[in-house]
């Protein structure tokens, strides 16, 4: 793929979308900046996502469809209070874990793999889910945005080098859009717009993971080390502008998953043009 | 009355002998593709898994061609490949494990070529295409059963069944040869 239009793509439009609602939430009135906030991560996840995937089909057909769409009830979840959109989250999550694991329930996966592999994907989204909420609400959302973004980051290249040029690519759009975020939070540290922008980002970080685990060649350990990167916001050390306990837990744990990643997929060493597989082929 | 139901019931009885259901033989059966690499060369590959079967009527206008391939089979002589092949960027295999073609209708058009009208269903996306089958034979083999074999070649372009991926490395543009040699059962 020429790589401007995957700059374009990934990067630069997610980036676009999103800094400018969130620039525009820093000139409305408090009361509506959360809103801001979520609107701002859905726009950038769910239009630069679309634009990479190309047109949705109704209903849902690949696990990234679900994501996308999981963006706009997680605008609500977002504004809502503590337990009812915890409440909310656990049905959406139940919702999106079953539905995007269709295919492999059909025809893969035998015995007690399926429950194993539902149950650990719930636990693993709606776990990440909570935690950065929390997080985000009892302590800065600096500690929040952080990680998770850094998760984001680190996840899209194990996406990208481990099999799915697509997954990068999506994993490229969370990255940028929630690493806007976390450049925020360094400048307005408590600011009410981050802790709803990251509700709306974090289901579908963890989700890109498990589908990458599922339907493409992320190794199971990458997945569950990555996945549980974003809890890293729950760590001590979390006080100040820049957090630095859950910064280098969330660190450990995406690196360590990239490296099983790339350790799996034999690869690490080769530069590859932008869009293309590390090996030529 | 009674000769003209006995004749019915004989018509009726000859048509069903008429019909041979011939299984498809994997080991005799062949999905290849064509693709442009690069725009500098055709590069070349195989599905290995092909099942399903052909109702190969008396009156074959009447027949039914039902193919299965699975997608996580394609082979193209590179592992690397191939596991980028059946990867979301292009099969996505684990999300769409088959590939199917299912005639609705049967034309003949000279000798043993065959107009075949069906829906093929590539990557989740089902499209009705017509294509030119050849019947290429029917004959007894070494165990006592008897073989029959088909052969068509159709272009399809991977965009429209949501294949978008590397387009510029990739062309859009699938040639497919599909042959098939069936049992009877």
């Amino acid at each position: 793929m020429d790589p401007v239009a995957l700059f374009s793509k990934a990067v630069l439009l997610p980036a676009l979308l999103g800094g400018l609602v969130l620039g525009g939430a820093h000139l409305a009135p408090a009361r509506i900046q959360p809103l801001m906030g979520a609107l701002a991560m859905a726009m950038a996840w769910m239009v630069g996502g679309s634009v990479v995937l190309g047109a949705m089909p109704w209903p849902p057909v690949e696990a990234p469809h679900f994501l996308l769409l999981l963006g706009a009830p997680a605008v609500v979840v977002a504004l809502l209070p503590p337990a009812a959109g915890h409440a909310l989250r656990a049905l959406l999550a139940a919702g999106v874990v079953y539905g995007m694991s269709e295919p492999k329930r059909a025809y893969a996966w035998e015995g007690a793999t399926g429950p194993l592999w539902l149950g650990l994907g719930l636990g693993l989204m709606l776990g990440a889910w909570v935690a950065i909420d929390e997080a985000a609400r009892r302590r800065a959302p600096a500690a929040s945005a952080l990680p998770l973004a850094l998760t984001a980051a680190v996840g899209a290249m194990a996406l990208g080098a481990t099999g799915s040029v697509v997954y990068g690519q999506l994993g490229g759009v969370l990255a940028t859009a929630l690493g806007l975020v976390a450049a925020s939070t360094l400048r307005s540290p408590a600011a009410p717009w981050s802790r709803a922008a990251l509700t709306v980002g974090t289901p579908a970080v963890v989700g890109m993971l498990l589908a990458g685990a599922w339907f493409s060649e992320l190794p199971a350990g990458a997945a569950v080390l990555l996945g549980l990167a974003p809890l890293a916001a729950l760590a001590p050390k979390a006080e100040g502008r820049l957090p630095v306990g859950p910064l280098a837990l969330s660190l450990l744990l995406s690196l360590g998953g990239l490296g099983w990643g790339l350790a799996e997929a034999g690869m690490g060493s080769t530069a590859a043009p932008a869009g293309m597989p590390a090996e030529p082929w | 009355m009674r000769p003209f139901l006995a004749a019915l019931a004989f018509s009726a009885l000859s048509s069903v002998a008429l019909a041979d259901t011939f299984e498809v033989d994997t080991s005799h059966s062949t999905v290849l593709f064509r693709a442009k690499h690069f725009n500098a060369s055709y590069t070349y590959g195989r599905f290995n898994d092909v099942t399903g079967k052909v109702l190969w009527e008396a009156d074959p206008t009447k027949s039914v061609f039902d193919i299965t391939v699975k997608a996580a089979s394609v082979d193209s002589n590179s592992d690397k490949r191939d596991q980028h092949l059946a990867s979301p960027d292009f099969l996505n295999a684990a999300q769409f494990p088959v590939i199917t073609f299912k005639s609705k209708s049967v034309t003949k058009k000279s000798g043993n070529v065959y107009s075949v009208t069906g829906d093929l269903t590539f990557h989740g996306v089902t499209k009705t295409v017509t294509t030119d089958v050849e019947h290429v034979g029917t004959g007894p083999d070494a165990w006592g059963g008897t073989r029959a074999g088909f052969e068509t070649t159709l272009t399809i372009k991977r965009s429209e069944y949501g294949v978008k991926n590397m387009l510029d490395a990739v062309g859009d543009d699938i040639r497919l040869t599909i042959a098939v040699e069936g049992v009877k059962k």
